[in-house]
């Protein structure tokens, strides 16, 4: 297992090295300008403004000189925001995108297994009918939608909630509602899909004729069993959710990383973008190794090291 | 017990003439695995109903925006931001062509009756509700088109021989979903020109990594189980193994992932008119319409609400559809 | 069991659409009522707003949009600040000494403090113009050094110049810590002590710099200030306050203690702070505006801005739009009503002209747009079929694809389906793409020419009608439509250089537009507006066209 993983910790390295280059070739591609205020500009103006920046160097000399600054800790300096370190903006803005990611999993993974388990079971009846229903409606209903819906009633009509904030547990309430009930829907819908295809597994029925009661069945074998595949959702789940509430932030003025994501992409905010898509890969990529690993933890069967079955 | 059991004695029976075959015929007919799942998807009654609801509305895709004879783009803010009204059915409130107590039809003195109200510009919000239907569609057929096709042969490949390919496949995967969706859009738009292609190609290059990854788990759980085992011992090649084993038991996962690609597919095209990459406008999609209808929610809730009926009918339906066919196909369902 | 399933959706249906109803109908009943305004000062002089972006920087040399420049505007201060479109004197204390040639003046310094406690000297000034003229500093917007005149500056800037970079050559000389004296290329143009209360005309401080180094600016004690107020709290993304600053000159006139921004990106969301009271001023989109029309109407506030939004027609690659018939009746198929009352709807007003209205006064106090009022209208819809049936027998065409480049913001959307039928409806046989773009991409299409007809709009860079007029000429990068007119080169040469008599250049410019408008090179379509709710007790709060784009250096809250 240690060899296993310290070489994946090996391709995690190339991995990454693959997606900040190719980062870097995609942000040369971008058409225009990083200056916003480019349209008031002669191109002299414009060529003096490119050379300050080191922007009218070769691609190669630029590349050498961003991993050079890369390996040191240096991302470079935000376009939209007075060259201030993009690496600064990233501490400040990331954690409270996790922060809302993780919340928002956690919730709608305890509250999307729950339900998913008790639809399972009642495969057919009108608890799982129910479940179904409610799941789909809040799959169908975009976040947006659904935040705004939330946001109007509760901290416009009511007053329950505060409008907007990220400072204290009753700002976290909606955001997470918001997002979570999409994951909720996801998660209860893949979870009681195994659910069912355990139940129908030979050695559950085993179990039940061994004459295991129906509870320790359901606790001792098929949740257990059912849970495998959802942990491979829920990893890139996660890196998904965190990277993709920007909208739920704008909705609640959260200073989140997605809303930041967004303008850095509309004014060619160079090192912005890099430095945005780099975290988001390195996030991701750690996820799936875990996963990876966990997958192995969970399921004995697993083999992950293992090559061709023989 | 009834009397007529008395009447029946042991000589009644005789003994029937078994040949050698006999004995070893299977009792009932042969069903292949197509018709046997047609048979019972037919009657699974939530599904039926679901594939009949799912053809209506793809009818209404293709005819309804010729209902009225206004093209997409038939504007006139003299008529801006009417509520629906239908003649004949003005006692039910959503269709009297009341605003908050107001008739606004009156207000304007429009004499036409708009099914589901008009836009900003004064557009038929019926003919452009149809039409958008029509391009979500298109774009959820193609996503899951690409889900089924690239993703569960790649995952299927990569879980299934495992070792280096698999390592290789992986770090591709990770590679390309390493990059958010955006950046990459935003590069196709930018080479492409923003519109239903590029959008289509966008959401083809992302949309079957998850099945991948779903697919390739599958496999790793199966391929160790006894049944595969027993298959390569008797000879069956990996190709036979894949397709015919590992895949239709897999079946169910593949299914329900698919399903959530179809919603995910028409969100993500409503995430991009929600930043401005989306469908080109005087186009509508459902996504961009309920976009549209977003800024107005506060003030005229019933711009977003036909769009965001539809999806839901259509994500519902799909949904139970989804759960009718695994339940056909799934061979462990078999019973 | 089927029929429960399918209540439960109706219900769901149902209730989502309750919902959403209570959304439309319901309106915030709180606000608005309690008008009561008496004029007594309120104890808590406190004023709060929504604002969509953060402070980008404090640096007044690096600063190039609206939220930095406001911020720069409120807590720091130049030789005069504008206040109501009209320039008053700041830290300059009155007129400076004009030379016999108009072309040095000497200002004499007020006695003000930095907020660590050291005076404001003449040489603070000479570093913050050197270093905006310095290339090493990375400055923007230093061509306003140009445009004004200031001696060298346009040397400097230049860099097949022998003078490049040597800013130290720059027409700015602190004679002693209290005397500045600034000398110009040639007689100041009228604009000259308006343009002064532009950042990049902020005196700075040499040692914070050096100290700070790249932190200088970027945070709220990695600045000095100087202004009505200082910063004293920035949140990243979340917000800032100001609070009154007790050691400017001025503080008497300061009223508001403390002033507060959320940054909310989200106008629905701004709209609900609005209502329950968190914040007491909101911008209003198009589709609030009839809302609050109808319940919130005394609280509703409307003014007209300096922007300008106009089609780019490309003549130099499409040879059909040099026809000037067809320009005409692309100018005449866009009914401007419709757009301003029904597309923007927020007190924009629709234009036949290029320099707006209410924004500058010429020498005898006259507003510009006094001499042509309603501008060069090429006429009504019915008349737009006629220059294009002229213009299709002229061209010996039938049809005509055009190629409409926009910007893909989602509040151009509307707009740029509204242009496009409009054009489309009124010329029988013209067909229009929308082409929407990211920023900078429409940038370089607009540059290379790859549009047919491109939306776009102008903001002034001073206070004069020269901003708007020498784009046009036929060598200046931002004409991008190919169009060329040697009289009108002439014209705005001659007011360029002629300084001298301010009433010769006035109508010299005044000519330009004229003779501009008679070609239609481009289509005008509107000076934009900005309408805003503010609560009954916010008093002179004002978004001036020129000048802070909010201000609220002289609002006070009454009791309520």
């Amino acid at each position: 297992m240690g060899r296993y993983i310290l070489k994946r910790i090996g391709y995690m390295i190339v991995t990454f090295y693959v997606v900040v280059t190719l980062t870097f070739l995609s942000m040369k591609m971008l058409p225009g300008t990083p200056f916003k205020f480019a349209n008031r500009l002669s191109p002299e103006q414009l060529n003096q403004l490119k050379h300050y920046y080191g922007l009218d160097q070769p691609v190669p000399v630029q590349y050498l000189q961003y991993m050079w600054n890369f390996i040191h800790g240096d991302l470079g300096g935000s376009f939209q925001y007075g060259m201030q370190p993009v690496t600064e903006f990233l501490m400040q803005r990331f954690p409270v995108s996790m922060q809302l990611g993780i919340e928002s999993m956690i919730f709608g993974t305890i509250l999307g297994i729950l339900l998913g388990i008790i639809s399972g079971i009642y495969r057919g009846r009108f608890l799982d009918w129910g479940m179904v229903t409610l799941t789909v409606v809040f799959i169908s209903i975009p976040s947006f939608i659904f935040a705004a819906i939330l946001q109007y009633f509760f901290s416009v009509q009511i007053r329950i909630f505060p409008v907007i904030g990220w400072s204290g547990p009753m700002t976290h309430v909606l955001p997470v509602i918001s997002i979570g009930v999409g994951v909720m829907a996801s998660i209860a819908r893949f979870m009681r899909t195994e659910m069912v295809e355990v139940l129908n597994q030979d050695y559950i029925v085993t179990a039940q004729a061994k004459g295991l009661s129906t509870s320790a069945v359901i606790y001792k074998h098929a949740i257990r069993n059912a849970m495998i595949p959802i942990v491979t959702v829920i990893g890139p789940m996660t890196a998904a959710v965190v990277t993709g509430s920007l909208v739920i932030e704008n909705i609640f003025a959260i200073p989140g990383i997605g809303s930041q994501f967004i303008d850095a992409i509309v004014t060619n905010d160079y090192p912005m973008i890099m430095g945005t898509t780099e975290l988001y890969a390195a996030l991701f990529i750690v996820t799936i190794f875990i996963v990876d690993i966990l997958y192995g933890v969970i399921d004995p069967r697993i083999r992950v090291s293992g090559g061709k079955p023989s | 017990m009834t009397s007529s059991n008395h009447d029946i004695t042991k000589d009644l029976f005789t003994l029937a003439d078994l040949g050698d075959t006999a004995a070893d015929k299977i009792a009932g007919e042969s069903v292949s695995a197509w018709k046997d799942a047609l048979r019972r998807f037919v009657t699974n009654k939530g599904a039926f109903i679901s594939m009949i609801i799912i053809a209506l509305i793809v009818f209404f895709a293709i005819v309804g925006p010729h209902f009225f004879g206004y093209d997409i783009d038939n504007q006139d803010v003299s008529r801006a931001n009417l509520p629906p009204k239908i003649s004949g059915l003005e006692w039910i409130p959503a269709f009297s062509g009341h605003e908050n107590g107001v008739d606004v039809y009156k207000e304007k003195n429009v004499k036409t009756a708009y099914w589901f109200g008009t836009d900003q510009l004064g557009r038929d919000l019926w003919t452009r509700t149809w039409h958008g239907t029509q391009i979500s569609l298109i774009i959820a057929l193609i996503a899951t088109l690409a889900d089924v096709l690239i993703g569960v042969v790649y995952g299927g490949i990569s879980g299934y021989f495992g070792g280096m390919t698999d390592n290789v496949m992986q770090r591709i995967i990770e590679i390309i979903a390493g990059i958010p969706n955006l950046v990459w859009i935003i590069l196709l738009i930018l080479i492409m020109q923003p519109g239903l292609l590029a959008i289509t190609v966008a959401i083809l290059a992302t949309s079957w990594l998850s099945m991948a990854r779903i697919v390739r788990g599958e496999m790793l759980k199966l391929k160790n189980q006894e049944f595969v085992l027993a298959s390569r011992t008797l000879g069956a090649s990996d190709r036979r193994i894949i397709f015919r084993h590992l895949i239709p038991n897999s079946i169910g996962m593949i299914i329900i992932n698919t399903m959530f690609s179809v919603p995910s597919a028409i969100f993500f095209e409503a995430f991009l008119s929600f930043i401005g990459l989306g469908i080109r406008s005087p186009q509508s999609s459902l996504g961009s319409l309920i976009n549209d209808g977003y800024q107005m929610l506060q003030i005229h809730p019933y711009q977003t609400l036909y769009p965001g009926i539809i999806i839901s009918l259509l994500l519902i339906c799909f949904n139970i559809m989804g759960d009718g066919l695994r339940d056909a196909f799934d061979p462990k369902l078999r019973r | 069991m089927k029929k429960a399933k399918w209540s439960l959706v109706l219900s769901f249906v149902l209730a989502l659409s309750l919902v959403l109803s209570a959304c439309g109908s319901s309106s915030s009943s709180d606000s608005g009522k309690k008008s009561g305004a008496s004029n007594k000062l309120a104890s808590k002089q406190e004023l709060k707003f929504a604002i969509t972006a953060d402070i980008p920087t404090l640096d007044p040399n690096l600063a190039t949009d609206t939220t930095s420049t406001n911020a720069i505007d409120m807590t720091q201060s130049g030789l005069t600040r504008m206040h109501n479109n009209k320039f008053e004197w700041d830290l300059a204390k009155g007129e400076p000494k004009v030379s016999a040639d108009k072309k040095t003046y000497t200002f004499t310094l007020r006695d003000q403090k930095w907020s660590d406690g050291k005076p404001v000297t003449a040489q603070d000034f000479v570093y913050g113009w050197h270093r905006q003229n310095d290339p090493n500093a990375k400055p923007a917007y230093n061509f306003l050094f140009a445009s004004v005149g200031i001696k060298n500056a346009a040397k400097i800037q230049n860099q097949d110049d022998s003078l490049y970079g040597k800013y130290d050559q720059l027409g700015v000389k602190a004679l002693d810590d209290k005397t500045l004296q600034v000398t110009l290329d040639q007689p100041a143009p009228p604009f000259f002590y308006s343009i002064l209360s532009q950042p990049q005309f902020f005196p700075v401080r040499e040692d914070v710099v050096k100290k700070n180094g790249s932190k200088y600016a970027t945070s709220a004690d990695t600045m000095l200030y100087s202004g009505p107020f200082v910063l004293s709290d920035w949140k990243k993304g979340t917000g800032w306050t100001y609070k009154k600053n007790k050691d400017y000159w001025n503080a008497k006139a300061t009223k508001l203690e403390t002033v507060d921004f959320k940054v909310v990106k989200e106008q629905g969301t701004a709209i609900n702070l609005y209502k329950t009271g968190s914040i007491d001023e909101v911008g209003l989109s198009a589709e609030y505006v009839d809302q609050f029309k109808k319940t919130n109407a005394s609280e509703m506030k409307s003014a007209l801005e300096s922007g300008t939004f106009f089609l780019y027609i490309n003549q130099k690659t499409n040879k059909n739009l040099k026809n000037l018939n067809l320009r005409k009746a692309l100018n005449a198929a866009i009914d401007r009503d419709g757009l301003v009352n029904s597309i923007l709807n927020n007190g924009s007003a629709g234009s036949d002209y290029i320099v707006p209205k209410n924004f500058v006064a010429g020498p005898d106090g006259k507003d510009f747009r006094s001499a042509d009022p309603d501008g060069f209208s090429a006429g009504s819809a019915s008349e737009a079929k006629d220059y294009w049936n002229k213009a299709k027998k002229e061209l010996g065409i039938k049809t005509l694809k055009l190629n409409f480049l926009s910007q893909d913001s989602s509040s151009t959307q509307q707009l740029n389906q509204y242009v496009a039928n409009q054009i489309k409806k009124n010329l029988p046989g013209v067909t229009v793409t929308i082409n929407a773009q990211p920023w900078a991409n429409y940038l370089k299409l607009n540059q290379e020419f790859k549009f047919d007809l491109a939306f776009s709009g102008w903001f002034p860079d001073y206070q004069d009608p020269m901003t708007y007029l020498d784009m046009w000429t036929s060598k200046n990068p931002q004409n991008t439509t190919g169009w060329s007119n040697k009289k009108f080169d002439s014209l705005l040469q001659s007011a360029l250089t002629g300084t001298a008599d301010q009433q010769k250049r006035w109508d010299n410019l005044l000519a330009a537009e004229k003779l501009m408008m008679s070609e239609y090179p481009i289509v005008p379509l509107y000076q934009s507006g900005h309408t805003w709710v503010e609560k009954p007790y916010v008093k002179d709060l004002s978004f001036p066209s020129y000048g802070p784009e909010i201000d609220f250096a002289r609002a006070y809250i009454t009791q309520h």
